[in-house]
């Protein structure tokens, strides 16, 4: 990956239109939103074509990248948020379709048979992406951004422009989830940290006497 | 395999081993085809010339306004704070029709925000205004860090005739969004 003046001049080219530039800009990237991408889309095969869509979108918009932020921050955060459009838009066309599949999904993931050594690593990997795509939109991102892929606490809260506790706390109610999900115990809800209670929860407020919303 | 009850490391050791690259399967030739089929990325219009003022300080607003070729400033409208829908509160302002007002709108926020997406729309009967002229475009949307406090953002419009008309901006950061409408009546003048 380019740095500095290299990595500059790639933008202003990609900026300008140049594909090959864009393309250069987002190689060391691809197999990362790929694999996001897989925990918002529909179904495995539909991954891709997420994949695509959000970085599209991401080209389409290069030119209000100003610098203020990493390239590789800008870049996820777009793409987060075209995952997050799809998955909310795709939400309310087919709650109905999800519900009907859900007895049979939740069996599945929670009450099949029991987990052996024999269950190869392809159908664990399987089981655990399939679990994933259920996790509350909110918490997911974070999960794959730092459990997955390996990002810091301060790159997910930049990526998903929220204060670093926001990112633990959702961390830690995604992992809850997926634990469930999975049919796996969970800690009791006591102990977990709450978003509310993270000192500095990003809010955006009137600069007027507006009362601060809740969670 | 993993048993009820196990870590917290556990699990995170199981996520960590789906960090495998998928198979290439035409995946980058299909995008180029995309992207090539797509055009050169979007020009920000107004809003490249905007930046540069959005971040200033206060006392150059009334620069900005000369530059454009402003004749009346007209309204600061405050993001109100809920989830989603207007909030029957917005701030009102008269535009006479014959000139061209610049809305500035306040995002304020409790912290800075790296990546907040913005989106401001018009309904028929109000044009975005830039260099004299009315553009096309109903709405933008972009990408853009807020400050901790106040982030003023101010858009250049113009009433095409009389009428009470709102204008909807929205912003989302993380999860949280907030959306509220500036109501402007044009009048004649």
């Amino acid at each position: 990956m380019p740095r500095g003046d290299d990595l500059d001049a790639l933008i202003a080219r990609a900026q300008d239109g140049d594909v090959r530039a864009f393309e250069e800009l987002l190689a060391s990237h691809l197999p990362q939103v790929r694999r996001f991408a897989r925990a918002f889309a529909v179904s495995e095969p539909d991954a891709d074509d997420l994949a695509q869509e959000a970085l599209i979108k991401a080209y389409k918009s290069l030119r209000l990248f100003r610098y203020q932020s990493a390239f590789s921050s800008w870049l996820y955060a777009i793409v987060r948020n075209a995952f997050l459009d799809a998955a909310r838009s795709r939400a309310g066309r087919q709650r109905s379709l999800e519900e009907s599949l859900q007895p049979a999904h939740t069996e599945d993931l929670a009450g099949g048979p029991p987990p052996d050594e024999r269950l190869d690593r392809d159908q664990e990997h399987r089981r655990l992406w399939r679990a994933l795509r259920q996790v509350p939109l909110e918490f997911r991102a974070a999960l794959v951004l730092f459990d997955i892929e390996g990002c810091t606490y301060d790159e997910v809260a930049a990526i998903e422009g929220v204060p670093v506790g926001t990112v633990k706390s959702r961390l830690s109610r995604g992992r809850t989830h997926l634990r469930r999900l999975l049919g796996e115990e969970a800690e009791p809800a006591a102990a977990r940290p709450q978003p509310d209670e993270e000192p500095g929860t990003n809010q955006v407020t009137a600069t007027s006497n507006v009362p601060r919303r809740g969670s | 395999m993993n048993n009820p009850g196990e870590s917290g490391r556990d699990l995170r050791d199981r996520l960590r081993e789906l960090r495998v690259d998928p198979p290439e399967s035409g995946f980058s030739a299909s995008l180029h085809r995309r992207l090539v089929a797509e055009g050169a990325p979007r020009t920000p219009g107004i809003w490249r010339r905007i930046w540069p003022v959005a971040n200033a300080p206060r006392l150059l607003w009334p620069g900005f306004a000369l530059a454009a070729g402003v004749a009346a400033i007209v309204a600061v409208a405050y993001l109100r704070e809920h989830r989603a829908g207007p909030s029957g509160s917005a701030v009102s302002a008269d535009v006479p029709a014959t000139k061209v007002a610049v809305v500035r709108v306040n995002l304020s926020a409790d912290v800075a925000v790296e990546s907040a997406q913005i989106r401001v729309s018009l309904p028929e009967g109000l044009v975005f205004w830039a260099d004299g002229q009315a553009l096309a475009q109903r709405a933008f949307e972009w990408t853009q860090p807020l400050r901790a406090g106040d982030n003023e953002i101010p858009i250049a419009v113009r009433g095409l005739r009389p009428g009470r008309y709102r204008m909807t901006v929205s912003a989302r950061f993380g999860d949280q969004r907030v959306e509220d409408e500036v109501v402007l009546e044009v009048v004649d003048g």
